[in-house]
């Protein structure tokens, strides 16, 4: 299992180095110049979504060669392989939650509290999660049923899909309570949109491994 | 003999294509060379990828170091080696990473052992794949399956597009691979000169179905090709033909007995035959009374 935790992280090292460069310097921008806190909100849902995003692509990148064949001859279980597909998106969604932080907590060390509302942060950081994760549950699936040929097609449907769903549940939590919402619903309203992309995730784990259990090479 | 790998009735069905992998059965003995033979698309990589669970089989039963290997059968997989033709690992890595990446998949991971192949092969070890030459990336999978000590090594047309020299070191590291009584190799190509220098056994594949098993040995010294004008032909006992092929003046005749049909016919010209005559014969001729299917 390490070893494809490994494969996965080589597999998108190239593309995230160079995100993560741009990523960096956009940072230290919206860090020194927060403008109330605007940038610095959009630059932190990219971190969350845009790093995840680029990273999803290089997902079974084996390209010409027969890796993903050769996999299943390693000593290793096909909900291996899917596992570690799933832990490999997570860990590059926190390290996009990581540049995120930073960044914020370097706005605020300059500029004090730049945000209206402290849960303006948490509701940021609970899109920003509950895309990452609605996209990933599309996507895997989609990946293991549709093939590698048509995965830039499945990752840009994954990623409309995953927006359309957590605006889709937030404009349905406006439209339950009303423009006048308490911090506890407002608060509420999050965790159920979070708690719904958790079960998604879970569920689409689940579908992938069956999935997996029939694709031949 | 104990046999290290054990194939019975296995059939796999591709409804599109409607190609059928129909009852292939074989056995690899510890400690030998099997090679498949067959032309292109006559089921050897399908039976190979029923064998490894990359296809799933429809039927039949494949028995590794005489269990059966399912998905979780992980420990089964330890102690085998898979070479695949063409490029194995992907583009962007290096023999050093796909190192790191072996060492966290196989328990026996051998890094030093590792490290030898690739300075006996001459492969750079920080070098990514996609620069490598064809022959560099077959023998660093050839380093990566042997790099974990493995029991039974599979080679799906490994040496296919090499060039001769490149083929011969590939052969010689086969060769001392199965010194180890416990070693054995299976290995399918269409290059049938590669298992003439190495394969203890040969199985015919045509159309996905084994249509001969048989020690290369037999195949050697036992099987013969008689070249037959018409009136000879007619006075053969077809329970003695396993194929033959009319020519323009003569008929080609596989028996699986040389000597005896040597003694049986005397004005026949009876020849040795090599694995490429074997094949032709068998799928390009016509079956006799004693055809093995």
């Amino acid at each position: 299992m390490k070893g494809l935790l490994r494969d996965n992280f080589y597999a998108a090292y190239a593309n995230a180095k160079a995100l993560m460069g741009i990523l960096l310097l956009a940072g230290i921008a919206v860090a020194i110049y927060p403008k109330e806190g605007i940038w610095l909100r959009y630059y932190m849902l990219c971190c969350l979504v845009g790093l995840n995003f680029v990273t999803l692509q290089d997902f079974h990148k084996g390209g010409f060669s027969r890796w993903e064949q050769y996999k299943l001859t390693l000593p290793v279980t096909r909900a291996d392989i899917v596992r570690s597909c799933y832990a490999g998106h997570l860990f590059w969604m926190f390290a996009g939650g990581v540049f995120a932080s930073v960044t914020a907590g370097l706005a605020v060390l300059l500029h004090g509290f730049v945000f209206d509302l402290w849960t303006d942060v948490l509701l940021i950081y609970i899109m920003g999660m509950s895309i990452s994760l609605f996209m990933g549950a599309i996507f895997f699936p989609l990946l293991y049923a549709r093939g590698e040929e048509r995965k830039e097609a499945s990752l840009m449907g994954s990623a409309l899909f995953a927006v359309a769903i957590v605006l889709g549940l937030a404009l349905l939590w406006n439209f339950l309570f009303g423009p006048r919402m308490t911090t506890a619903q407002i608060i509420g309203g999050g965790v159920i949109i979070l708690f719904c992309a958790i079960a998604a995730y879970g569920v689409s784990y689940l579908l992938a491994v069956e999935i997996f259990h029939h694709k031949e090479y | 003999m104990d046999n290290i790998l054990e194939l019975k009735q296995v059939t796999k069905l591709f409804p599109e294509s409607e190609f059928k992998l129909d009852s292939v059965s074989f056995s690899v003995p510890y400690g030998s060379i099997m090679g498949i033979v067959g032309e292109n698309g006559a089921g050897k990589t399908t039976t190979i990828g029923c064998i490894l669970n990359t296809v799933l089989r429809d039927r039949g039963d494949v028995r590794l170091f005489g269990r059966r290997m399912r998905d979780p059968d992980t420990d089964l997989r330890e102690k085998i080696g898979v070479v695949y033709d063409g490029n194995n690992f992907p583009a962007y890595l290096t023999a050093d990473r796909l190192s790191r990446i072996m060492q966290g998949v196989y328990r026996a991971w051998d890094e030093p052992l590792f490290r030898k192949y690739l300075e006996d092969f001459g492969l750079p070890a920080g070098q990514k794949i996609r620069h490598y030459s064809r022959g560099m990336t077959m023998k660093l999978a050839i380093a990566v399956a042997l790099s974990h000590h493995p029991q039974l090594l599979i080679l799906d047309e490994a040496t296919g597009g090499l060039d001769p020299v490149m083929r011969d070191e590939m052969l010689d590291v086969l060769l001392e691979f199965v010194q180890e009584e416990q070693h054995s190799v299976l290995m399918s190509s269409h290059i049938t000169s590669d298992l003439e220098k190495i394969a203890d056994y040969i199985t015919f594949i045509h159309n996905g179905q084994v249509i001969l098993t048989a020690s290369k040995n037999d195949l050697a010294y036992r099987y013969a090709v008689m070249r037959c004008r018409e009136s000879e032909f007619q006075t053969l006992d077809p329970q003695d033909i396993i194929a033959y092929r009319k020519r323009d003046y003569q008929t080609d005749v596989l028996v699986a007995d040389g000597q005896r049909m040597r003694h049986m016919y005397r004005d026949a010209v009876v020849d040795h035959v090599s694995l490429d005559e074997i094949m032709i014969l068998l799928i390009k001729g016509e079956k006799g009374g004693s055809a093995p299917c």
